[in-house]
């Protein structure tokens, strides 16, 4: 086929889905799911065409010449777009049960495909503008699903808060945007790939700028905000949106973007990636919701895939993406897999709380054999993806920081893989460990869903082993010292877990520890600042502005008042006045001029007396 | 056929013709208006099809000798009824048509007094389009003046409990900034002179068919060495003679050389400035812009539609076509300031559409917000810049009709546009919210519509202008984050969550036909120009190019 139709083809496809469901309605219930499964496997079909063709390059004009819509399919773009397009179909064929019951599931659907279709724009763009538009159409996706169930008035502020941070990193990304093209002239990702760009300030802040998209839509401290709350939106898409691959969108920009980070941009890259990574795994030390805590540890390893970024490894980075993608959705879905079948077990009560399972490996022994697999390979140990590209990412990063400050980097990281360690250790115990904590449902009526949730789980447990990535399951070439101290570090922070939590069996033994969070401190520096001000803008506008211009309005009637007595006494008194005068003096003389004869001549001879006295004189 | 004379005219005799149809065929008068709009749509849409982009300056010229009157010493006056479309110009016709089109719709839900609303409705459309295509600055100041007659009886006659208010101050407003207007023209009939005419006044040339290039330009030198007889000069009004230095007569008052002061400040700034605030008023910026709220609360539905959709484009416009084509030298020296004005609208007007209660005064705020940005992609002297402005015009001449309609569903409902009295509307109206939510997104700038275009390339624009500092195009990308943020706000408040209201369930049914009607196509153009801008960049382009040629 036409290399550049196939490409044209694999990014409609997803939007063609998008406008079929959402039109058809409700009547597309019955048949939506299979529909945008359908489609996102016959896009992976065609993905897999790409692979036979090198580089296929598309343009055509769109704003101007110097910025064309240009896709782009090379090496890197094809991997993520089998993985995309890959998790998508497992995510989508898993929500066939999920979701059977919602009697939305068309909207469902058809905003899975809006989304799939804007993510796969992320990875054809070639040129920072198109990127830039479907990151945005992304943030748009992302929204309608968090708040897919929009009664839920914690789904809809969630959904809001995602693309509001989210909006904020665009903004940056925007900025850094205009900066190379102020500079290039062009957007083009073939200009940013020359290595021509030396250290300086401005190349600095540039990258910066650039960053700030990956720092909202990867959850990058401090905007890493929105996505513990994206939770509630339902858990498949938290699988494939909020874990496995948007949130990877930031590192994938990172990796493309590569070339014109300076030195100076990358140890800030690193270091908010470290940041991002400890703080994460702390917080999912502490939480009981069993998404929340899947959510959090989201946060760290986008914090550990920024970090191996900033130490300039933005392969072991992809690297880590990809194992990553396939064992976190594998956790989402199968917590899925367990709320879903706590839900049909009974409700009135909080299905994600770990406090209230426990046992559950008799129950759902699928399901846990998937946990299982996946949470070793997030723990990172050997013989799974996970080891693979964690201990890529500590020899990278070791190597790279040696014999400097930032040797602190790869130290923080193995630190944290010993938390990770730890609290996956602490849910694959609370969930399906000890007693059952439940007294709302019997441990009894829980049961396995069927095979449209399970195949997903095995697919995805199967490609957390090794093999996918490496034929030696040790990885290629192993770097022993750090291989045996990460697993060393992995194996402590696994048997604390155990030998901590054993004892439990009692609810108010796990208490939620309150955290500050950042939230609190945004909402009171940030958020209501900004409405007050907000108000103070409406006080301005009515009491100020419109103050000056009913103001003047008044100042003008005023005036217009007395001029108007000007008029009327002044003006107007001058012609009244002399008229005054004029008809007084005419009333005078009137007397004189009466028409009788007799006193004319009265006059008329007091007149000539007069002269003739005047003329004597 | 004189087409753009058909196109002032039409509805002006449409107007007339309601007026002698009896009251008898009541029910006729809206949809005389309604096709009269139509026919408009269809006659601007053949303009924008036959028009040809790759030509430089006007197409569809029209001129006859409308007024001449020799004034002594004053010289020649000389009046033409001169008509011309160009790339900036096509759009807003092409808009107007729309935008009409769809108010006429909206009126359907007039109840009183039809035949007079209609009858000004007519003429309202008629004295736009002449804004838009006169290119005698006499002809479309009588448009400009005469546009606030119909557009004060519409919000003064059918507007809410505070119209009279609202329609005075519009009315005031406007008129004040007119003023300012009609002060630089005086002063530039007082310093241009039509080169071919004056070559016919003094003998060059006896018969008008022999005016070419090098007449116009052995005029010049005249004109230029003041070897002219002032009694035979002839002045102009006509624009195309007014954006060219060599048509000033030496030593006259706004003559780029003569550098005559007025208050210290060069007379050519002053000239400039004056025309700025009489179009900013009518764009309008911060701080200038309090009319437009008042006038939006009050305006009925269709009133406001119209006054988004087009009437501010006339603002953005006469920036173009008349501040700087003519002053690009006070373009130029006030550019920072002009930005910096515009990003205060930008900040300004999302900050105040964040605190609303009344859905239409949130609106009509996040309007001004959003002509914050053509005043920053203008002030960038850019072409990115200035294409986006021209674009953002157009953009929002789609969506804030939409965005005004959205809103006049509630308000058609319950005669209450409270934020707080709805909630969840989701459930039960999904045809309106799906298209609110187009409207919203849309409009906050989100690719893939028209809005996103406007904006993103607006603020591009600004950053490579050598003229604006950059902490400005930063806080023009935070008015981003508060589009986003006022919008996101109210959809989510209204339209989600558990269903509430204040009011009757059976009073909230969704869209009617009428109302999907008018929506429908508007969210689709939103979709369409922001998937192609290319179709509206594509005319454009070649007029931004002449522009900028103002300014090298």
């Amino acid at each position: 086929m036409n290399p550049e139709l196939l490409l044209w083809i694999i990014l409609l496809l997803p939007f063609a889905g998008f406008l079929l469901l959402i039109l058809s309605g409700r009547s597309a219930n019955t048949w939506s799911g299979w529909l945008g499964l359908g489609f996102s496997l016959v896009g992976l079909g065609f993905s897999f065409q790409t692979t036979q063709i090198t580089t296929i390059e598309v343009t055509h004009t769109w704003i101007s010449e110097a910025l064309p819509f240009a896709l782009r399919a090379d090496d890197l773009t094809r991997k993520m777009l089998l993985l995309v397009l890959f998790i998508a179909s497992l995510v989508q064929l898993f929500s066939l049960e999920y979701m059977r019951e919602d009697k939305n599931r068309f909207r469902y659907f058809a905003f899975l495909q809006l989304f799939v279709g804007s993510m796969l724009g992320i990875l054809l763009a070639n040129n920072l503008l198109i990127l830039y538009v479907f990151w945005e159409l992304v943030g748009l996706s992302s929204y309608l699903l968090i708040s897919f169930w929009y009664t839920k008035p914690e789904a809809v502020l969630a959904a809001r808060k995602a693309f509001l941070v989210n909006r904020i990193g665009d903004v940056g990304l925007a900025l850094g945007i205009f900066g190379v093209y102020n500079r290039l002239g062009t957007l083009d990702f073939s200009v940013l790939t020359s290595p021509e760009f030396i250290s300086n300030p401005y190349w600095t802040v540039i990258g910066l700028l650039l960053f700030c998209g990956t720092l909202a839509k990867s959850a990058q401290f401090p905007l890493h905000v929105w996505l513990p709350d994206a939770m509630e939106g339902p858990t498949p898409v938290s699988a494939l949106i909020h874990a496995a691959t948007m949130v990877a969108a930031g590192v994938y920009l990172l990796a493309r973007i590569f070339p014109i980070l300076t030195p100076d941009a990358l140890v800030v890259i690193a270091l908010i990636g470290t940041i991002t990574m400890v703080m994460g795994a702390l917080y999912a030390l502490t939480q009981t919701d069993i998404k929340k805590t899947m959510a959090y540890s989201t946060v760290s390893q986008l914090g550990l895939m920024v970090l191996a970024v900033g130490v300039g490894a933005p392969h072991a980075a992809m690297f880590h993406l990809f194992t990553h993608a396939f064992f976190k959705a594998g956790l989402f879905l199968s917590s899925g897999s367990v709320i879903h079948s706590l839900h049909h077990a009974g409700h009135g009560f909080d299905a994600q709380d770990v406090r209230l399972m426990g046992g559950l490996r008799k129950k759902l022994p699928v399901t846990f054999l998937a946990y299982t697999v996946c949470a070793a390979a997030l723990s990172g140990l050997p013989l799974t993806s996970g080891f693979l590209s964690k201990d890529e990412i500590l020899h990278e990063a070791f190597q790279a920081t040696a014999h400097s400050w930032k040797l602190i980097f790869p130290i923080a990281a193995t630190i944290s893989a010993g938390l990770t360690a730890f609290y996956m250790a602490k849910q694959w115990r609370l969930v399906f460990f000890g007693n059952w904590r439940n007294e709302h449902i019997e441990l009894e009526s829980v049961h396995e869903s069927s095979w449209l949730q399970k195949l997903p789980l095995v697919v995805l447990a199967v490609l957390s082993l090794p093999f996918l990535f490496s034929l030696n399951p040790l990885g290629e070439h192993v770097d022993l010292g750090v291989a045996l101290g990460s697993t060393a570090v992995a194996l402590t922070g696994i048997v604390l877990a155990i030998i901590r939590y054993k004892s439990v069996e009692r609810l108010d033994q796990l208490t939620d520890v309150p955290l500050l969070t950042l939230d609190q401190l945004y909402q009171t520096v940030i958020v209501n600042p900004f409405l007050k001000f907000a108000d103070f803008c409406t006080w301005i506008d009515r009491v100020i502005v419109d103050g000056i211009v009913n103001g003047s309005a008044k100042s003008q009637v005023i005036l217009a008042h007395m001029l108007g007595w000007l008029d009327r006494y002044v003006v107007d008194g001058i012609p009244t006045g002399t008229a005054y005068v004029v008809g007084t003096i005419g009333k005078m003389t009137r007397r004189f001029q009466g028409g009788q004869v007799q006193s004319y001549i009265v006059v008329t001879m007091l007149g000539l007396a007069a002269l003739l006295i005047w003329w004597t004189w | 056929m004189p087409i753009l004379t058909t196109l002032i005219f039409l509805p002006i005799l449409g107007s007339l013709l309601l007026l002698a149809l009896p009251q008898a065929v009541k029910a006729t008068y809206r949809w005389v208006t309604v096709v009269l709009c139509l026919l408009h749509l269809v006659l601007s849409s053949w303009i924008w099809h036959t028009f040809d982009p790759q030509l430089v300056g006007y197409q569809f010229i029209e001129n006859t000798d409308w007024i001449t009157m020799a004034l002594g010493q004053f010289g020649i006056v000389s009046i033409d009824y001169s008509l011309g479309v160009d790339g900036l110009s096509l759009p807003m016709v092409w808009l107007t048509s729309l935008v009409m089109l769809v108010g006429a719709v909206s009126s359907f839900e007039i109840k009183t007094n039809e035949k007079a609303y209609y009858a000004l409705y007519l003429l309202l459309m008629g004295t736009v389009v002449g804004c838009f295509v006169a290119l005698d600055l006499f002809l479309f100041f009588l448009f400009f003046e005469f546009m606030l007659l119909p557009m004060y009886f519409l919000i003064g006659l059918w507007g809410g409990p505070r119209r009279e208010y609202a329609s005075l101050k519009f009315f005031i407003y406007t008129l004040a900034g007119s003023v300012f207007i009609l002060l630089v023209m005086i002063g530039l009939y007082l310093s241009v002179i039509d080169p071919a005419e004056t070559g016919l006044s003094i003998g060059l040339v006896s018969n008008p068919a022999e005016i070419t290039e090098d007449v116009v330009a052995q005029v010049q030198t005249l004109i230029a060495r003041q070897q002219i007889d002032p009694a035979q000069l002839v002045h102009t009004f006509e624009i195309p003679y007014l954006n060219d230095g060599r048509n000033f007569v030496p030593e006259s008052l706004l003559s780029t050389l003569a550098g005559h002061e007025i208050f210290g400040l060069s007379a050519r700034l002053v000239a400039f400035l004056l025309l700025f605030i009489g179009f900013a008023v009518k764009l309008p910026m911060v701080p200038l812009h309090t009319w437009l709220p008042d006038a939006h609360v009050e305006a009925p539905t269709p009133i406001s539609v119209v006054l988004a959709g087009i009437l501010l484009k006339i603002g953005g416009y006469g920036f173009f076509r008349i501040a700087y084509e003519i002053f690009p030298d006070g373009a130029i020296y006030f550019a920072p300031w002009i930005a910096g004005l515009g990003v205060l609208s930008i900040i300004y007007g999302a900050f105040n559409a964040l605190s609303q209660k009344d859905m239409k005064r949130l609106i009509a705020y996040s309007s001004v917000s959003h002509m914050g940005f053509v005043l920053l992609g203008l002030a960038a002297l850019t072409p990115e810049g200035a294409n986006a402005a021209i674009y953002q015009l157009f953009s929002h001449g789609i969506l804030s009709p939409m965005l005004f309609l959205v809103v006049g569903v509630v308000y058609a409902r319950t005669h209450d546009r409270d934020i707080d009295h709805y909630q969840g509307l989701a459930s039960g109206m999904p045809a309106y919210t799906g298209l609110t939510a187009i409207a919203f997104f849309a409009s906050l700038g989100l690719p893939g519509f028209s809005g996103f275009v406007g904006e993103f390339f607006s603020l591009l624009g600004a950053f490579n202008s050598i003229y604006i500092p950059v902490w400005m195009v930063i806080l023009g990308g935070f008015g981003l984050i508060l589009g986003a943020g006022y919008f996101l706000w109210t959809f989510q408040r209204v339209f989600l969550g558990k269903r509430w209201s204040l009011y009757e369930e059976s009073l909230l049914l969704d869209l009617n036909f009428r109302e999907k009607v008018m929506l429908v196509p508007l969210a689709l153009l939103s979709l369409f120009f922001g998937i192609l801008p290319g179709t509206v960049f594509s005319i454009t382009e070649g007029y931004v190019m002449e522009f900028m040629k103002h300014f090298n």
